[in-house]
């Protein structure tokens, strides 16, 4: 029996939109993932983020590191130090000064998210352009919150909104 | 990752504290294996993550990584080691490609994730051509694993 069980795609549409979400998520499986394909409109940018939230969570309790290479260098950073972010910030997307039509692709793991323990994140993405702003990202996070998640929302980040033709699936895996 | 045609449980399981566990009698009728660890450490430092399969204990390991904490990278080789456990509760996940085979040594992927220490990416070898029936993963260096972390194995069939 097949045990990852899309449950919800969301595809943005014409005019593009300043944030996605889903919402009344089932607790009936005991892990998420999400795979995603996303560019963002954000002016005199090649590259931007998104910004994730549970529940609808802006409280300070989000934290993460970022991995990433571009092409010629290796890099590192973090965000919400201590768990003081109020969102993940989810980098890196193309966006209005990249090649145009290209997309980058992301996939987010999130184990025991009914549990109520604080839900760590595992996620990878990438961006190919054909040009010199091109990544591949590691990134590891945590929403430091017991709460079972019900909702997951991406948001813009530094730009204006996300692009046409973003889409992003919600899969749910049982174990049993 | 390309998306698994099919991917089922095969067995889950939460620790109440342990130093190690095994799953053993994997079954053979998949392609690959991919295992899902979320838990910390149960001493709240860094605990490395010995993977062994098949009992084997012998010197048949490597691995090459590279990871970053929010300042510093580091990439480099052991022989034991793949993924880490920290005091926070973070997740670690490997693929086991092509585990049921009798002609090839094994190697697995590994992302190691944990938002307050460190996120990285590893390649591991199992140089033994035996299927891979069981495996253990080991955590003493940090007093094992916490209580509460959760270990699921999954089965993915190639369509």
């Amino acid at each position: 029996m097949a045990n990852m069980i899309p449950i919800s795609t969301i595809t943005v549409g014409s005019g593009g939109s300043a944030a996605i979400e889903f919402t009344g998520i089932p607790q009936t499986y005991t892990d998420l993932k999400i795979l995603g394909s996303a560019r963002t409109v954000r002016s005199g940018a090649s590259s931007d983020y998104l910004e994730i939230r549970f529940n609808g969570s802006s409280s300070a309790a989000y934290q993460y590191i970022t991995f990433q290479g571009d092409g010629s260098a290796v890099s590192s950073s973090s965000g919400g130090s201590g768990l003081s972010g109020t969102a993940i910030g989810f980098d890196r997307f193309p966006s209005s000064t990249a090649t145009a039509n290209t997309f980058g692709n992301f996939e987010l793991y999130i184990p025991n998210y009914t549990a109520s323990i604080n839900k760590s994140v595992s996620s990878d993405t990438v961006s190919e352009n054909n040009a010199t702003a091109a990544f591949a990202v590691l990134q590891a996070s945590i929403w430091a919150n017991t709460a079972p998640i019900n909702s997951i929302r991406f948001s813009i980040g530094g730009g204006t909104l996300i692009d046409i033709y973003s889409t992003f699936t919600l899969y749910g895996i049982r174990k049993y | 990752m390309p998306l698994p045609s099919t991917m089922t449980p095969i067995a889950t399981q939460t620790l109440t504290a342990a130093a190690s566990i095994t799953f053993s009698s994997i079954p053979q009728n998949y392609t690959d294996l991919i295992l899902v660890i979320n838990g910390q450490s149960a001493n709240g430092s860094a605990g490395y993550i010995a993977t062994t399969f098949n009992g084997d204990s012998t010197a048949l390991y490597s691995t090459t990584r590279f990871l970053s904490d929010s300042v510093n990278r580091y990439s480099g080789q052991t022989f034991t080691i793949a993924g880490t456990m920290w005091g926070s509760r973070g997740t670690v996940i490997h693929q086991i490609q092509n585990y049921a085979n009798t002609t090839t040594f094994k190697t697995f992927l590994t992302r190691d994730n944990n938002a307050a220490n460190r996120v990285g990416a590893t390649v591991s070898l199992y140089r033994s051509t035996n299927p891979i029936t069981s495996v253990t993963l080991n955590c003493t260096d940090a007093g094992g694993f916490a209580s509460g972390s959760t270990f699921t194995l999954y089965g993915i069939k190639a369509a």
